[in-house]
């Protein structure tokens, strides 16, 4: 099929991967225009996420601004070289992690020893984890991603719609949606007790990973 | 600096800037307590990589970063110069340096100091994907290599060009102008007394020279 340059509503409506492609054909056809437009909006669509996940680790503000360009670069050679694996999207992180690993220096703090909060429901957070289970973690998503697997299903869900950005009442609602079996329904103050208990949980075990 | 607010409150609300268009998270990571840096810190990151892009909006998008690396991006992707329209600029950033002295100390580097004139011409097309990167020797690579806190391997990984078939959009190739037309004398004051030399440096740059960073920069390493 040959190659038809598209308006930028039309690249706006496109998934990643189909503007990369729509890019690739741009930029084999000589169309420097439509090449830049899609390069324009692809960079607005990812550079804000990518950024901030650099800005949690760097603080300077054009060393990240130049080391998010470079991420994008990274990712669209990548793609042009067919060494992707998956969607954009999930490359793009891929990469971000990675040179951040590279720029990123341990800045290590002095904490006094989490006090716990709450007690009598010690079973939500299963079994007792070694510290020694996550020392191996240099990524601290890992870290994340091992304590969730240590939750009951119920609690998971309210960690994981909360990170996705959920508010506590909605976050609530769906997983009272999805449990209908169990007698107390989760509410909104559950749901901010549950976030604050995984961050205690989770806290001396990025410690221990970092 | 730290904050005394806890990690799950912070991240509903960087969460709420976030999608209100407000990206950068430094301004929460001062406001949560210093036990709980690396959780808010995690918690954000976990946020961040599921979270969705911005849809276009060109009003919006004028004058971000985004935008500004739109030219860039495109040099290298349109260009013969693979990454260097990103990495050099932002090497440079890195290290501090302008342009202007980094040239000077490229020339200088590679022996040629009264050659400014020219290596700033060549410097130039590297950075803006216009100057074939196979034609660059290792020895300009490593000089600026030295002057940039990196090493010429990276330099050179970076230089390769995108594969992905053949690129047509018709992209102009730098092609320098010799300060010494052919045929013309050796002696640089003829040149310069018929108005063809373009700067000051010039004035004293012998053919030899000249023609030794026409090589450096275009013959590779034959």
């Amino acid at each position: 099929m040959g190659y038809r340059a598209k308006n930028e509503w039309d690249l706006d409506a496109l998934e990643d991967d189909d503007l990369f492609e729509q890019l690739k054909a741009a930029r084999a056809a000589g169309d420097s225009e439509q090449l830049k437009l899609a390069i324009g909006i692809l960079a607005w669509r990812r550079e804000g996420n990518v950024f901030a996940r650099i800005r949690l680790k760097m603080g300077d503000m054009e060393e990240a601004e130049d080391l998010t360009q470079i991420v994008l670069l990274d990712a669209m050679r990548a793609k042009f070289d067919g060494e992707h694996i998956g969607e954009f999207g999930s490359m793009l992180n891929v990469i971000t992690s990675r040179r951040i690993a590279d720029f990123y220096s341990k800045n290590s703090l002095d904490t006094d020893p989490m006090v716990e909060e709450g007690s009598g429901d010690d079973d939500l957070w299963g079994q007792e984890l070694s510290v020694g289970d996550f020392v191996d973690h240099s990524n601290s998503l890992a870290v994340l991603e091992q304590a969730l697997e240590e939750l009951d299903d119920r609690h998971r869900m309210v960690v994981e719609l909360s990170v996705k950005g959920g508010p506590a009442k909605e976050v609530a609602d769906d997983v009272n949606a999805v449990f209908v079996d169990v007698e107390i329904a989760m509410t909104d103050s559950n749901v901010h007790q549950i976030m604050k208990r995984f961050r205690d949980f989770l806290n001396p075990l990025l410690k221990a990973a970092t | 600096m730290a904050g005394t607010e806890h990690a799950e409150t912070l991240l509903t609300a960087y969460v709420a800037a976030h999608q209100a268009g407000d990206v950068d998270p430094v301004p929460f990571l001062d406001r949560v307590l210093a036990e709980e840096r690396e959780v808010l810190v995690t918690l954000i990151d976990a946020y961040l990589v599921q979270a969705p892009g911005r849809v276009w909006d060109p009003t919006a998008f004028n004058g971000t970063p985004a935008q500004r690396m739109v030219e860039p991006l495109t040099l290298a992707l349109a260009g013969v110069s693979g990454a260097w329209p990103v990495v050099l600029p932002s090497l440079r950033n890195r290290v501090r340096i302008k342009r202007r002295d980094l040239v000077e100390k490229l020339a200088t580097g590679l022996g040629y100091p009264k050659t400014t004139g020219v290596v700033e011409e060549y410097y130039h097309a590297m950075e803006h994907g216009d100057l074939p990167a196979e034609g660059v020797s290792d020895k300009v690579l490593r000089v600026l290599g030295k002057l940039l806190g990196t090493d010429a391997e990276s330099l050179r990984r970076d230089g390769a060009l995108f594969l992905g078939g053949s690129f047509k959009v018709d992209h102009q190739v730098f092609a320098r102008h010799p300060s010494f037309p052919p045929k013309l004398s050796a002696d640089a004051d003829v040149a310069d007394s018929m108005g063809m030399l373009s700067d000051s440096d010039s004035s004293e740059l012998s053919r030899e020279d000249e023609a030794e960073i026409d090589r450096l920069f275009t013959e590779g390493n034959v």
